[in-house]
């Protein structure tokens, strides 16, 4: 009987209400290779770097993020003990010491002519030069897509190609930042087209530059990322980012600005990082 | 719950085992602290869970922290009673003031070690203009290019202390690591003191 409500009961939202910002999500990462992490859904999280001790209460260490949505998520695992962020039902909180998840392998970029990445932030006790999220090269070379808190303080998108070209980066107002606010950040890189590289803050276009030379020519600046990491809190294994990171999504494509509006909210749903 | 912990770099291989043979993964003691400009300790800080934060406090010669405070507080607490300094916790090099003797410095994403105590108002170029005053700091495993050693504050050493590995330098285009057994490593790379392993 209970069965049968529940069926009627999703029944009647699918032919009448707007689907979830959720539902809303998969659609928009649907058949593609991006991808969504999302903190507050603990089925997603695991203490230990197997599925062997689930996530249940915060306070809990997370040793293994499953990826939602798309055709192929990545897990986000940590084998060290000492190394896992701590867990609550909004976010995970990197120590700045030593915490981080990575993808063991990292392909939601790989030959894409377009990379998005959205998340929900708080930087907490961050000295500069503190490496929220993104994919690197490789973890000790250089960032490919990252997002970084700079001195400024400034936000900074810092993108790259892999052959040898240097990194290019795109950095907000200084004093645009502050620690222990929540920020939902949009960081775009036009590896095909202009070269452009844009950082959204809030719902608010904050910077955008054209790197010309970062545009592919006849390589694809996503292409030879076999080797890059997709990780949380550091960019090469030696800094850490004392933050926490709420609802998080990667697109391989450029989203239209209704797509982006409804990330934007899927990420504010996730809640407060506080 | 959580735990920040240091344990000195004598110990580093037998605790990092310890912790791996009781399932709790390799080399969770990873990062370094430096007590004379090289790495003096490794340590940790873990959210839990309370079976690993006990399998810490039972290491040997390990000095840990288990009470209240922000991650990064907690250690350096740890770190100084243990006379020893968490290189990326490292306040910025001061541009005018004192930099203090036997004091870690960050200088943008390098890291500098203060060997005598001098005016940064006075002495007020990058800091690699006064290596009588203070001296560049490798982290383990950082690879840069090579400057000949003026003292122990940065020999090279074909067994790192802190992770057993030789030293590697950049030298001429090239990358080589130490070869010489037991005593610093001196010598310009190009001769049988290092080993050529590849374009840098």
């Amino acid at each position: 009987m209970s069965q049968m409500r529940i069926q009627m009961g999703m029944s009647r939202r699918g032919s009448g209400g707007a689907p979830s910002l959720s539902a809303q999500v998969q659609s928009i990462i649907a058949a593609t290779n991006g991808f969504a992490l999302d903190p507050t859904d603990a089925t997603t999280k695991w203490q230990t770097n197997d599925t062997s001790t689930p996530w249940t209460t915060d306070g809990q260490s997370v040793g293994r993020l499953q990826g939602k949505f798309g055709a192929a998520p990545p897990v986000l695992v940590q084998a060290n003990a000492a190394f896992r962020p701590v867990g609550t039902s909004r976010y995970l909180e990197g120590d700045g010491t030593d915490d981080t998840l990575a993808a063991a392998s990292a392909i939601a970029l790989q030959d894409a002519p377009f990379g998005f990445i959205a998340l929900r932030v708080r930087g907490l006790t961050l000295p500069a030069g503190r490496w929220f999220a993104g994919f690197s090269a490789n973890i000790g070379t250089q960032p490919r897509m990252m997002i970084a808190y700079q001195p400024g303080p400034v936000l900074q998108l810092a993108t790259r190609r892999l052959d040898g070209d240097a990194t290019h980066n795109d950095n907000s107002t200084s004093g645009e930042v502050a620690l222990g606010t929540d920020y939902n950040l949009c960081l775009s890189f036009d590896a095909a087209g202009t070269g452009n590289v844009s950082l959204r803050k809030d719902g608010v276009d904050t910077t955008s530059t054209d790197f010309p030379s970062v545009r592919p020519g006849a390589a694809a600046n996503f292409s030879n990322t076999a080797s890059a990491v997709f990780s949380l809190f550091t960019l090469n294994g030696t800094i850490f980012a004392n933050a926490r990171i709420g609802r998080m999504v990667v697109l391989p494509f450029a989203p239209s600005a209704g797509q982006i509006a409804t990330i934007e909210s899927y990420l504010t749903e996730g809640g407060s990082l506080a | 719950m959580s735990i920040a912990a240091a344990i000195p770099v004598a110990s580093i291989t037998t605790a990092n085992a310890a912790l791996q043979a009781a399932g709790w993964g390799p080399n969770n003691f990873s990062v370094p602290a430096y007590g004379n400009g090289n790495p003096t300790h490794a340590c940790l800080h873990a959210w839990g869970p309370p079976a690993f934060e006990a399998a810490v406090r039972a290491l040997p010669g390990v000095v840990f922290n288990d009470g209240a405070g922000t991650p990064a507080a907690r250690l350096q607490a740890v770190l100084a009673a243990a006379s020893a300094q968490w290189g990326e916790g490292a306040p910025s090099l001061p541009s005018s003031g004192n930099a203090l003797a036997n004091t870690m410095y960050q200088f943008g994403t390098e890291l500098w070690w203060c060997i005598q105590t001098f005016s940064r108002t006075t002495f007020n170029l990058p800091p690699s203009n006064y290596p009588a005053l203070i001296r560049r700091a490798r982290r383990p495993g950082e690879i840069l290019p090579w400057v000949q050693p003026i003292d122990q504050f940065d020999a090279y050493f074909t067994v790192n202390r802190f992770d057993g590995q030789p030293d590697r330098v950049t030298f001429g285009g090239r990358r080589y690591r130490s070869a010489v057994p037991s005593v610093p490593n001196v010598w310009q790379p190009g001769g049988a003191e290092w080993i050529d392993e590849g374009p840098a």
